[in-house]
């Protein structure tokens, strides 16, 4: 049998350490496609309920969209199913390069590069466009992936309090004398649902050379008045540096880095990145 | 830099602490306070600490000394001070 016994009790003793601390999650079966009405399986075993889902992330109800379904059945039929290497090996499919530059219009960057997920995006931005000479200052309500891709980024990191601009502004005195400074916030907070004072944020860096890294993962599509995000509803439209976004709840849209700055430079630190350059893209 | 005893460099520390990081009036920190295990101190919010006593203190102390075990309490943060101060 594998997992011996004295590997097993450690994993049990923190199993039982999560069910006591009241925060163990048991899994709830969908059986169904994902929309406002879906049916259930709760607990493991039991018959299907039909509930109304008041929690995903599907803030337009496109994952079960006709065209957007249609669309994915015609990329089958002219694509096949998985890109068989990464992007730097076989190339680029046409078709995701098409993408890129659609989701560069909508966001009114200067490019974008495609990612499997925004986790993808998150955890291997940081790495590839900063060096242990600079500095990282983020939000402390920022989301979880973003704190896992500054853990693997050799940069110094710091925070600042949730959307204290008095205090972002004190962090970019205090390290003035980086390299590099990179602002991270969420546009959305997911937990809280607040937006972030982007506009301010823009004055800030710009005042003190810093570059600006926003995840609207919980923002593109519905939020601004033309659904670009939180740029656009903060009067900041092509004024941010960096973006990562999620495709789930645009559904159309996979999840990218999107950012101003000469494709070529993205490109080079891009080799320096994992997701990018070791990872077999979307299929599509 | 004048010169201060110990108290008042733990109080020096403390009022920083929780100027920087304690959001919540109701939480009481003192020299014993677990900061960075107790959840109180984010460990990547502690450069910013890690800056102030280099700065206030007019000393230099090496990365691999500014681990999250050092900078757990007032009282272990004014003991790495101290070993600084001294050389």
């Amino acid at each position: 049998m594998s997992f011996p016994e004295s590997i097993r009790s450690i994993y049990q003793s923190q199993l039982a350490e999560i069910h006591n601390a009241g925060i163990f999650k048991e899994e709830r079966f969908i059986h169904s496609a994902q929309s406002a009405d879906i049916e259930v399986e709760f607990p493991a075993g039991s018959d299907l309920k039909k509930v109304i889902n008041m929690c995903a992330n599907n803030y337009l109800g496109l994952s079960s969209h006709p065209e957007v379904i249609k669309a994915a059945h015609d990329g089958l039929e002219s694509r096949g199913y998985g890109m068989s290497s990464v992007r730097f090996i076989c190339g680029t499919q046409d078709i995701h390069r098409e993408l890129e530059n659609r989701v560069t219009d909508f966001l009114g960057t200067e490019d974008t590069i495609l990612f499997p997920s925004c986790m993808d995006a998150n955890a291997g931005v940081f790495e590839a466009i900063l060096t242990s000479e600079d500095i990282m200052i983020s939000d402390r309500l920022v989301h979880a992936s973003i704190i896992d891709g500054m853990r693997l980024c050799s940069a110094q990191h710091d925070t600042f309090k949730h959307s204290s601009m008095e205090h972002l502004e004190e962090k970019l005195q205090l390290h003035a004398d980086k390299r590099l400074k990179l602002v991270i916030t969420d546009g959305v907070f997911s937990m809280d649902g607040d937006t972030a004072m982007l506009d301010r944020m823009v004055d800030l860096c710009d005042k003190y050379g810093a570059m600006l890294l926003v995840d609207d993962s919980h923002a593109t599509g519905f939020i601004g008045k033309t659904g670009r995000g939180t740029h656009e509803y903060c009067g900041v439209f092509g004024k941010i540096d960096i973006i990562t976004q999620l495709s789930v709840k645009l559904s159309e849209v996979p999840p990218a880095v999107v950012f101003q700055g000469e494709r070529k430079l993205w490109i080079c630190a891009g080799r320096r990145h994992v997701p990018t350059s070791s990872q077999t893209q979307l299929p599509r | 830099m004048e010169e201060m005893n110990i108290n008042e460099m733990k109080e020096l520390v403390l009022k920083y602490v929780v100027k920087e990081y304690i959001d919540d009036d109701d939480v009481k920190i003192t020299y014993e306070t677990p900061l960075i295990s107790s959840g109180y101190v984010d460990s990547f919010s502690m450069v910013s600490l890690l800056v102030f006593l280099e700065n206030r203190f007019k000393i230099k102390i090496p990365p691999s000394k500014a681990t999250p075990e050092a900078f757990d309490s007032v009282n272990s943060i004014v003991a790495l001070v101290n070993q600084y101060l001294k050389q």
